[in-house]
């Protein structure tokens, strides 16, 4: 799984959130290291929306503009949870063998 | 400001919105709204245009979203896959015969038509495949 895919699930798993939050929300888990693009935001979640993982959770109007609010699915939260596990795994092993105190 | 008839905000939205033209009609139908709340709150209040970044950003993601909704043959080519493909075995085969031909005469050239050759023979490969699945 990609690191942009894996941001977005996570701060969806926060609670839906609409585009620019989702973004906001990337940009404060990666510690500000990854700063989501419009045009990457959304190729993203069309992808992520085709795969299943997340769904619209509702619309609002807001300034005029429709705003749409998405939502990890059942699917979604299983498959971060899984590669949540697996990247914690792989990271114990690495810091264990480095010997490193945690 | 004089002789800016237009306010900031308006001119960036426009440009926004034909920046975002880039996208197939269908997605934008969908979500240009939401594209453009997000490129607009990032260009600020000040801004005339959006960063140069945010437009490559957009125009990239666009051709790609293109490429990805793009059915690569038509529904005609689908049903009439076995003509389609029986018609680039015989342009290839004929091909390679003409280069074959060109070849003995002694115009050494006429190699490169084995390029166009294997073209049709892996597209009519790529069809036969297509059309099973």
């Amino acid at each position: 799984m990609q690191e942009t895919t894996f941001l977005i699930l996570t701060a969806l798993a926060g609670g839906s959130q609409h585009g620019y939050a989702i973004i906001t929300d990337v940009d404060e888990i990666s510690g500000g290291r990854v700063r989501l693009r419009a045009g990457t935001l959304y190729t993203a979640l069309d992808r992520l929306e085709t795969e299943g993982l997340i769904e619209v959770d509702r619309e609002e109007i807001v300034d005029n503009r429709l705003r749409r609010y998405y939502r990890l699915s059942g699917a979604g939260s299983t498959r971060l949870a899984e590669e949540a596990q697996r990247l914690r795994s792989h990271a114990t092993a690495a810091i264990s063998r480095l010997k490193l105190i945690r | 400001m004089t002789g800016n008839s237009m306010s900031q905000p308006d001119a960036l939205e426009r440009r926004l919105r034909l920046l975002l033209k880039v996208y197939p009609k269908t997605f934008r139908e969908g979500h240009e709204q939401e594209m453009l709340s997000v490129l607009m709150a990032e260009a600020g209040e000040d801004r005339r245009r959006p960063s140069f970044l945010d437009v490559v950003n957009v125009a990239t993601n666009g051709l790609l979203m293109r490429t990805r909704r793009q059915k690569f043959y038509s529904a005609w080519a689908l049903s009439h896959s076995h003509a389609v493909i029986t018609i680039r075995v015989i342009s290839g085969v004929w091909l390679v015969i003409l280069s074959g031909i060109l070849c003995a005469i002694g115009y050494r050239w006429g190699l490169v038509l084995l390029l166009p050759a294997g073209l049709h023979f892996y597209l009519a490969h790529h069809l036969a495949r297509a059309a099973r699945s």
